[in-house]
């Protein structure tokens, strides 16, 4: 299930994430603020933290964004279940689709298989018919 | 892309090299995890006691900065390998608190190795799992 793209800035986890960035980073500038004042005031240790302060924004700023962009249906253990089975079923596919169209390019240069295999799909459709009426009589 | 890079052996383990989230990671980790035990227990034992902040002045701010690279490899760890957002903070917040980066790498670690024995189909690139 994919969110659609509107979506992703409004829903409930959305909300919240902007919420959070809203007071992270004005947090952030604002102790950015006091340390530059620290610094100003003779403890050059508030030159480190000034610039510090600023990081953590832009990575509160980069949490927020992948929170919004990734799919909550996709994390977390269950979410790598529905991957995986996801994976599985393309997979699966796959190899039907493979198998059917090397089948079909065989055929097309061998006509004496093509007939063959025209036989025993015949005689797969006889047996099933005469297999089936025995089967619901039990 | 595997957990373990292309280099891994058929057996999926000897000799293959970290995939390079996890190195990241791991180098971060166990980095800040040296730096905060130092700054807490000789550098403000010595402000304290001794009265001279040197220590805690110099490992204090190289630990805030490897503290920022920390932060994003972990996270970077954690989105790869899916991990929920309470469990993901916690991760980033072991960065803060002796001792909890080393257990932290080791837990990430372990679930690395665990995860390319019970789901092989997992990489570490996430874009490349979506649908």
């Amino acid at each position: 299930m994919k969110t659609r793209r509107g979506e992703i800035w409004t829903s409930r986890r959305a909300l919240w994430a902007h919420l959070a960035i809203a007071i992270w980073v004005p947090g952030c500038s604002l102790a950015c603020w006091w340390q530059v004042q620290v610094a100003l005031s003779g403890d050059d240790l508030g030159w480190v933290y000034s610039v510090m302060w600023p990081c953590f924004a832009v990575f509160g700023i980069v949490f927020w964004w992948h929170l919004l962009h990734d799919d909550p249906e996709m994390i977390g253990t269950r979410g790598l279940r529905r991957s995986q089975r996801t994976a599985e079923g393309h997979a699966g596919a796959e190899e039907r689709r493979r198998s059917e169209e090397a089948i079909r390019l065989a055929e097309e240069q061998d006509p004496e298989l093509a007939a063959y295999n025209d036989y025993l799909a015949e005689l797969s459709r006889q047996d099933g018919a005469r297999i089936r009426p025995s089967t619901r009589r039990r | 892309m595997s957990l373990r890079t292309s280099s891994t052996g058929p057996d999926g383990n000897a000799g293959g090299a970290l995939h390079p989230a996890l190195l990241r990671y791991r180098v971060m980790a166990y980095t800040t995890a040296v730096l905060l035990i130092v700054l807490v227990f000789v550098g403000i034992p010595l402000q304290v006691a001794a009265s001279s902040p040197q220590v805690v002045n110099v490992v204090g701010t190289i630990h805030g900065f490897c503290y920022i690279v920390y932060l994003f490899t972990a996270f970077d760890l954690t989105r790869r390998l899916r991990l929920k957002l309470g469990k993901m903070v916690l991760v980033l917040l072991a960065g803060t608190v002796p001792f909890c980066a080393i257990v932290a790498e080791r837990l990430l670690t372990r679930m690395c190795d665990r995860s390319t024995v019970e789901m092989p189909h997992l990489t570490l690139d996430p874009s490349a799992q979506q649908g």
